[in-house]
C-alpha cells in the first residue's frame, strides 16, 4: 500500500517534538492538485463488478425458502 | 444490440477514435475509457463542479455532457494542463494557501479557477466566488481557495 505519507519527524529535528507549532509540507497535495490522486472511485481492479445480478433459469418458480402468501386481488 | 457510435476526439493533444456508447457521459469516457482519473464525479448532475472539464476552451460539465456530442472537439482534462505546466501557477498557490484537504474537488476548482485567470481581468473577492460558485468544496470553506485564486489573478493573497 502507499507509505505513510507524513514525515515521522519534522524535517530537520533528531526527536519528534510532533507537529504542534510546525508548518508540516503535505507530500500528497502535488498529486492531489494534478489529479493524479487515487480515491476509490479512481481505483480499477479485474474483474472488478460494482454489482452482479443472478436471475432464476425458471420463470414462476416457488422460491425454496418462503412461499410467498397470495397476492390479494387488485 | 450494439448500439455504438464511431467518434473522434482530441484528449489533451492525442487524438483518440473510439466507438462509444451514445448514453455515456463525457467524463465516463474520460475515466473509464481513456484513464483519465483526474476528472471526478461527485453529483452526476451538474451540480457540484468536480468532472468541470474544458471542450474546445469552454469549461463544461462532464456529466452534463455525453462523450460522443465532443465528437471532433479538442477536450483538455486535469491530467492535460498539469502536464503543459499551464496550471503551474494556480497549483502552486493551492498547494501554499492549503487550499485543499481531500482534494476532491481540486481539479474541478482548478479547471474553473484557470478559466478565470484566462479572462485577465481584475476581479474582486467576490468575482471569484461567483466563477466558482458552480463547484463544490466540503473541506476548506472556500476561503483559501479564494486566497490562492486571488493571488494568481491580483498578484496578492
Amino acid at each position: 500500500m502507499a507509505k505513510a505519507e507524513l514525515p515521522l519527524h519534522a524535517p530537520g529535528t533528531q526527536i519528534d517534538r510532533g507537529y504542534i507549532g510546525q508548518s508540516v509540507p503535505r507530500p500528497n497535495a502535488q498529486r492531489l492538485l494534478q489529479g493524479r490522486g487515487a480515491f476509490t472511485d479512481d481505483l480499477r481492479f479485474p474483474r472488478l463488478a460494482h454489482a452482479a445480478f443472478f436471475r432464476s433459469p425458471y420463470a414462476h418458480a416457488p422460491s425454496a425458502r418462503k412461499r410467498h402468501a397470495p397476492c390479494a386481488a387488485a | 444490440m450494439e448500439h455504438a457510435v464511431e467518434a473522434t476526439l482530441t484528449v489533451n493533444g492525442k487524438q483518440v477514435r473510439r466507438r462509444i456508447e451514445p448514453r455515456m457521459h463525457l467524463v465516463d469516457f474520460l475515466r473509464e475509457e481513456l484513464g483519465l482519473t483526474g476528472s471526478h464525479l461527485g453529483c452526476e448532475h451538474g451540480v457540484c463542479g468536480a468532472c468541470t472539464v474544458r471542450v474546445n476552451g469552454q469549461i463544461v460539465r462532464g456529466c452534463l455532457m455525453l462523450a460522443v456530442q465532443a465528437d471532433g472537439c479538442a477536450v483538455e482534462t486535469i491530467e492535460g494542463l498539469s502536464d503543459s505546466k499551464e496550471l503551474g501557477k494556480l497549483q502552486k498557490a493551492f498547494h501554499e494557501k492549503n487550499a485543499l484537504q481531500c482534494g476532491f474537488c481540486t481539479p474541478g476548482m482548478l479547471m474553473a479557477a484557470q478559466d478565470l485567470v484566462l479572462q485577465k481581468q481584475k476581479v474582486d473577492r467576490e468575482k471569484i466566488r461567483a466563477h466558482i460558485s458552480g463547484n463544490y468544496c466540503r473541506c476548506t470553506g472556500y476561503q483559501a481557495i479564494v486566497d490562492a485564486i486571488d493571488e494568481v489573478i491580483n498578484g496578492k493573497g
